[in-house]
């Protein structure tokens, strides 16, 4: 219980993150307490259990992201556009829409540049820790970072030129 | 977003943010960010979406989130319970099976070596023989 409550606020912002605020984020966030107890045994310690977690965490999103792709495939014929759902710019005063816009905006990302800012400036691991929990290259984060801010100012432009 | 920044200086502004950059790396994008104003807003513009990403961030599920987790956990500790059980039975009937087969291979070698007939009744016990008749056997 203590493990679960010292852990939920960083898998919280992971899952929510990755998928956004929906009821599959929960689901997602109970699976990786689920799949930690199971792999207990497993665990040696070599991370920390935090990271640990965090893996297990982005690698269940990274799963439901993949499962929606397929689903959104056998679904609908054409891609949806990356644009849409990207509230009103009207709204952007309003401090709670200005955190909406943000996360709709980040919800519209690839999910290999989701997975680098949710967990680097989401969740305040370092270049280093980002690499390690995502198992590449730091070089890679940096540039995957990188692409992905300037993906999202240029999904953001139209907040931006006021 | 930035046209007329050297595509390069962007690239180290951009790194650095999340690594540290050597003393001639620094320098040049200190010069580069004092030269140029678009450089300068760009640099804000990163800073100011950076600090609304990280404070945007949702910390929390639904209350009793760790209540639901743990009632899951002893939902799946007595799955695991029952599944070691049926395992046991399981090896426990295998051991059983196989003593079976090796009698039954061992009695069948010895009908067909001792047996009179080399007929298939005989060989697998289904000659006419009463039961009275298996009774009045010599065992040994």
């Amino acid at each position: 219980m203590e493990l679960i409550k010292k852990h939920e606020a960083q898998v919280a912002a992971t899952v929510i993150g990755m998928l956004g605020n929906c009821p599959e984020a929960e689901d997602i966030g109970q699976e990786t307490f689920i799949r930690f107890y199971k792999s207990l045994d497993k665990f040696r310690g070599e991370a920390s259990t935090g990271t640990y977690i965090t893996r297990i965490a982005i690698n269940l999103s990274l799963n439901e992201l993949k499962r929606r792709k397929r689903q959104r495939r056998l679904f609908f014929s054409k891609s949806d556009n990356k644009f849409e759902n990207v509230p009103d710019k009207n709204n952007q005063e309003d401090e709670s829409e200005k955190n909406k816009i943000i996360r709709h905006a980040i919800q519209k990302l690839d999910p290999k540049f989701r997975s680098v800012i949710t967990l680097r400036l989401i969740n305040g691991y370092s270049t280093k820790e980002t690499a390690q929990i995502l198992k590449l290259p730091a070089g890679t984060v940096l540039s995957r970072l990188a692409r992905g801010q300037m993906k999202l100012k240029q999904i953001l432009s139209p907040f931006y030129r006021k | 977003m930035g046209k007329n920044i050297n595509n390069k200086i962007l690239k180290l502004l951009y790194r650095s943010f999340d690594s540290d950059l050597n003393e001639k790396e620094k320098r040049r994008l200190e010069e580069a960010l004092e030269t140029s104003k678009e450089l300068r807003r760009e640099k804000e513009q990163i800073l100011a979406q950076r600090q609304t990403i990280s404070e945007n961030a949702v910390a929390s599920f639904k209350p009793f989130f760790a209540e639901r987790i743990i009632r899951r956990i002893d939902a799946v500790k007595e799955e695991n319970g029952l599944e070691a059980f049926y395992e046991a039975l399981k090896a426990i009937f295998r051991r059983f099976a196989i003593a079976g087969v090796v009698i039954m291979i061992v009695l069948i070698f010895y009908n067909f070596k001792t047996g009179e007939s080399m007929s298939m009744d005989e060989v697998f016990f289904a000659s006419d023989v009463t039961f009275e008749e298996i009774l009045d056997l010599p065992l040994f």
